[in-house]
């Protein structure tokens, strides 16, 4: 009488993996076991259903998203025109900024100082807000009063000092783009 | 169909469209295996997108030795399990078979009564059961029944010997076994 088969063989012998005479001993012995008969449907049982398994379908656009993303990373001139606003607005707010704390400094500096009977922490906040509503002023005033001691006076030294500014723009403007492309 | 070494040697030479004729054929399997890693449809998409593009730059480095498959698929699966272990919290499987079944158990109720089943309800039986697998036997079983590969390319996908290949997939197979019986016991006694 055949040997009865451990669950690997019979693993094999459904996947038609066992050699020829091997193969001829499993199927003679399922002949005559029941026992192993039973175990032997229930590997196929579980072999059908595995092998219908279905797929997951993935997004169809998945092609085109793939394309776009190597497009914009062998391609960022063109995508140098569209975030240039972005660009324009990040350095306009940057420059804001640095009135905004040289508005703040000014105060501090150049605004006449409180009556006198004020606490120190009003003065703060009293310089704050003049500081805060009169930036753009004071700012200015920093602008026309610095620049032309270090360049002389007249509409050229402040002329340069706006032109050096243009770095300030284009690096920045650099660097945006470059945080945009990036991945 | 153009046959896919062709669709090769169009990448190779930078044609995009070729690329989008490789997403074609193989997304669908790309991301069953993502998917089935991550149990996430989002993070599975940005993985094949992923996966695609590493295809697209590499596309000089492959030489051809396995087939374009498996190494599409160890290049998902490698970045499925980078943004697993990146992951705080580890998705759990919904149940899973706490006792050791030894090499040959006795658990062998009959499975016939699967067959009177609707085969939705038999697909939903099964990837209850497959779920509930361990992670290592899951991916080994989707790689040989979803992605159709031989043991050989499962073991240079998921970098571990031959031997190990074939335990995860026969104890994956003996657990469904398992898990699929008491899961039809559970049924008729509910019925």
């Amino acid at each position: 009488m055949t040997q009865h088969g451990d669950d690997a063989q019979l693993q094999e012998y459904a996947l038609g993996a066992l050699g020829a005479e091997e193969s001829q001993r499993v199927l003679e012995h399922l002949e005559v076991c029941a026992v192993c008969a039973r175990k032997y449907q229930g590997i196929l049982t579980v072999e059908r259903l595995l092998r219908s398994m279905p797929l997951e379908h993935a997004d169809p656009r998945i092609a085109g998203r793939v394309l776009a993303r190597i497009a914009r990373a062998e391609h960022p001139a063109l995508m140098a025109g569209r975030v240039r606003w972005g660009a324009v607005i990040g350095v306009a707010a940057s420059v804001l900024g640095v009135f905004l704390a040289l508005g703040v400094v000014g105060v501090m500096f150049w605004q006449q100082p409180a009556a006198s009977g004020s606490s120190a922490y009003h003065l703060y906040v009293d310089r704050w807000v003049e500081g805060l509503t009169g930036f753009t002023r004071t700012g200015s005033s920093i602008l026309m009063r610095v620049v032309p001691q270090i360049f002389g006076p007249g509409p050229l030294p402040i002329s340069v000092t706006v032109v050096l500014l243009v770095p300030v723009f284009l690096l920045a403007d650099r660097f945006l783009t470059r945080r945009r492309t990036a991945g | 169909m153009e046959p896919e070494h062709l669709i090769l040697e169009r990448l190779r030479a930078g044609d995009h469209q070729a690329l989008a004729a490789l997403i074609d054929l193989h997304k669908d399997r790309a991301y069953t295996l993502a998917f089935r890693i991550l149990g996430s449809r989002e993070e599975a998409e940005e993985v094949v997108q992923d996966g695609f593009l590493r295809v697209y730059r590499h596309i000089g480095s492959f030489r051809g030795d396995a087939s374009f498959g498996t190494w599409l698929y160890r290049i998902i699966f490698n970045l499925s399990m980078t943004v697993r272990s990146r992951r705080r919290h580890v998705v759990q499987p919904v149940e899973t078979l706490t006792e050791e079944l030894s090499e040959n158990s006795g658990d062998d109720r009959p499975l016939d009564a699967l067959d009177r089943l609707e085969q939705q309800e038999q697909a939903a039986l099964l990837g209850r059961a497959v779920r509930s697998l361990p992670e290592n036997h899951r991916v080994a079983v989707d790689l040989f029944y979803l992605q159709e590969q031989s043991y050989e390319e499962i073991a240079a996908i998921m970098d571990i010997p031959l031997g190990t290949v074939k335990t995860y997939l026969f104890r994956a197979r003996k657990r469904l076994k398992v898990l699929l019986g008491r899961a039809m016991d559970e049924k008729v006694r509910a019925a």
